[in-house]
Parts: C-alpha cells; sequence; structure tokens
C-alpha cells in the first residue's frame, strides 16, 4: 500500500507515507515475530531437556505404573509357554517376563499388555507380549482390581539367536484424566514411559537351550 | 448507568452460561445405560431381557466342569456366585453385560477365568425367545468385599448405552464365612 501507485496518485507527501503510526505497526509486527521466534525455541529447549535417560526402576519391588503396580521377578527363555505346551510355531523360543500385576484402576481390565515393552532388539520378536495367568497356566483375561496375580508375558522369536543379557523393558503409564474433552468420561490416556527395568536372562530347566 | 448495562448483560450471560455447564448432567450419564431396578428373587423386566437373581454364594474355591474336564479354580480373593434365571421376550439375545459393583463403586467384570464353565453365564449362552435359563454368574473380588453388598448389572450388551440395564441391589448380610470349595454343578442342579 505504501509504495503504491494510488498513494503517489492521491499526492500525498513522503512524509505521510511513513508517519509514525506505520512505523509502530511494523515495529509491532517485527516484535510479534521475534516473540514467536523465542516461543517456539524455547519449547525446543523445553523439549530437548524432557529427553533425559528414563530412569532404572527396581526389580522386586512395586512399581506404581499408572493403572497398574507391577513387580518385576526374573525372566526366562524357553521353548515352552506357561500352559506347559511347546511354543506352537515351529522354529520359535519365547522369552518370558514373570511380573505380578495389580489393577489400580476401579475396573477390570487387561491393559497390561501395554505397560510393559521388550526393549532390547531381538530380530522377528512379536510386537505385542502374550499374557498367562500363573495361577490357572493358562491365558490370562482381565485382571480384576485389588487382587494382585502372578503372570507371565510371552514374546517369541526364532530360535538360534544370541541375546544380549541383561534384557531391558520398557515400563509404560497412563496418566488419569477425570474427564476427558469430548464425553466427559473418566479417561487413562498419554501412555508413556516411567523407565526401564535390566533383568539378567536365565534359561529355563527341562526345556529351551 | 447506561454504561453498566451492557456490563450487567455479559455478567448475567456468563452466570447462566457456567450455571448450565455445571448442571448439565455428563455425556457419559446422559448416553448411559437404561436403568431397571429389582431386589433378589424377583424377576426384573428390562423390556426384552427379563432376570431373576437369586441369594449369592461366597467360596475360596470353585470346581466346574468345562469342556468334558473338571477344572479347579483358587483365588487371590474370593469368588462371588450368583444364581441367575433369565428370558427373553421377542428377541434371541445374550447377557454380554455382567458387572458386579461393591459398595464404593469399584465394578468387577464377570470372571473371565471360568469362561468355559458349561453352568456359568457367559456370552457363549444364547437365549431364545420362550426358553427360560438358568445360570450362575461367577465374580472375583477381594476378600474384604465378602459380605454380598453390592449390586448386580446386568445386560444384553457389554457397555450398555442407550441400553437396558437390570440393577439388582443387594443388602450387606452378615458375613458367612466363605465356603471352602463350592462345586458349581452341584449349585446349579439344585436350582
Amino acid at each position: 500500500m505504501i509504495f503504491s501507485d494510488k498513494s503517489f496518485k492521491e499526492g500525498r507527501s513522503l512524509a505521510t507515507i511513513f508517519s509514525l503510526k506505520e512505523w509502530r505497526t511494523r515495529a509491532t509486527a517485527g516484535v510479534g515475530g521475534i516473540a514467536a521466534i523465542i516461543a517456539s525455541w524455547g519449547i525446543g529447549l523445553f523439549e530437548e531437556r524432557d529427553q533425559r535417560p528414563p530412569p532404572t526402576l527396581s526389580v522386586g519391588h512395586p512399581i506404581p505404573a499408572g493403572e497398574w503396580s507391577l513387580r518385576f521377578e526374573r525372566v526366562i527363555r524357553s521353548d515352552r509357554l506357561p500352559d506347559g505346551t511347546m511354543v506352537s510355531r515351529s522354529g520359535r523360543e519365547a522369552i518370558i517376563l514373570y511380573v505380578q500385576a495389580t489393577n489400580r484402576t476401579t475396573r477390570s481390565s487387561n491393559s497390561l499388555l501395554q505397560a510393559v515393552a521388550l526393549a532390547t532388539p531381538v530380530k522377528g520378536v512379536d510386537a505385542r507380549p502374550t499374557a498367562y495367568l500363573m495361577r490357572d497356566h493358562a491365558i490370562m483375561t482381565d485382571l480384576q482390581p485389588g487382587l494382585p496375580e502372578e503372570v507371565a508375558l510371552v514374546w517369541t522369536y526364532p530360535a538360534g539367536q544370541r541375546i544380549a543379557s541383561p534384557l531391558r523393558f520398557d515400563v509404560m503409564a497412563s496418566n488419569f484424566k477425570p474427564q476427558d474433552n469430548l464425553y466427559a468420561q473418566p479417561l487413562w490416556t498419554d501412555t508413556h514411559k516411567i523407565g526401564v527395568v535390566d533383568l539378567p536372562l536365565q534359561t529355563a530347566q527341562g526345556g529351551g537351550l | 448507568m447506561k454504561r453498566f448495562g451492557p456490563i450487567a448483560i455479559i455478567l448475567i450471560g456468563l452466570l447462566v452460561l457456567a450455571g448450565m455447564r455445571w448442571t448439565m448432567p455428563r455425556y457419559e450419564r446422559i448416553t448411559g445405560p437404561i436403568a431397571f431396578a429389582g431386589k433378589p428373587d424377583a424377576w426384573v423386566d428390562t423390556g426384552n431381557l427379563a432376570v431373576r437373581a437369586g441369594p449369592p454364594q461366597l467360596a475360596r474355591t470353585i470346581r466346574f466342569k468345562a469342556l468334558g474336564k473338571v477344572e479347579e479354580r483358587t483365588s487371590a480373593g474370593i469368588w462371588l456366585v450368583v444364581p441367575v434365571r433369565s428370558r427373553v421376550d421377542h428377541a434371541t439375545a445374550h447377557v454380554y453385560g455382567r458387572i458386579w459393583v461393591t459398595p464404593d463403586g469399584r465394578r468387577y467384570r464377570a470372571s473371565g477365568r471360568v469362561e468355559d464353565g458349561d453352568v456359568v453365564l457367559t456370552g457363549t449362552k444364547t437365549l431364545q425367545p420362550g426358553l427360560e435359563r438358568k445360570d450362575l454368574v461367577v465374580f472375583e473380588l477381594p476378600a474384604e468385599l465378602a459380605n454380598g453388598e453390592g449390586a448386580l448389572l446386568l445386560s444384553e450388551e457389554r457397555d450398555p448405552q442407550l441400553t437396558a440395564q437390570a440393577r439388582i441391589t443387594y443388602p450387606a448380610a452378615v458375613p458367612a464365612s466363605p465356603a471352602k470349595l463350592l462345586d458349581l454343578d452341584e449349585l446349579h442342579a439344585k436350582l
């Protein structure tokens, strides 16, 4: 607008074109832009700060992890599943993690499968574990609130691999929101890593390698 | 005085909006189940599904036939077994929603550990119009809830929304010591 033909045609002087008011507008816009740059740089810095190494959690003690309280016990490799059968897909073995899990929520749930992830890379390993309830030696269904249970989490992988020991597991937790934004329902959300657990890999007696 | 008019309108508007926000029932409740309250040992008719729940039994261990085998299930807490008679009026249905609500509001789903039991009411048991069923609904609860107080919620849907749900309220009973071993098939035969 400033250098448009119209301004000149209307016979405005140079002083009007570069009036104090316009310069003030420009300065405000400039300050705003700089503030935005600083803010985004600050957020970037904050996120950088957030990526500190996750704490190593203790073995043999209950760890509160959102919906679950978890006590890590031991991890073995075996060619037998916790229900006593052989790993059904041929040429595979299983990493079996024993944990004691307590449902800390008010509802029956099996979200335990999302609470533990295998962090050590193993070629061809299952993306998600299968859970077995050790009380029944059967596939786990929902765990009931307030009832601690021994659970075995099983990841199968192609046999004959060297697996690093200790094995590392990520412990994930969700935050509780009494009312979600859409339906105002209680919600467990924002699953995040709260730490890692390192366990030495043992070999099962009477089975495995 | 004239200047305060618009301010007053804005304030009143804010108050009205805040009032509506505070008194608005939660979406969860508006679209929640349609409750049909009932008492133990009485039929509760919810439109299609009608249920009649008997007195609950407590046990430390339960034994039942499942897939031709006899299974025994122990528990870290106790088993609560409720006999339920059920029928449907006009359409085939299943009782997918089976929840025990404790006095403090915790919701226990019927145990998946007895899912295969012959006499256990599960999602695989079909209700046909005109054919009444009798089954057992089995819950696993912490031992401190062993006085049998709570409410049994039964519905055709697992998570009923705008669907009928029978709510049978059980008063606190004298805490009877739970049976050491309860045979579900024997209990079912006596119903």
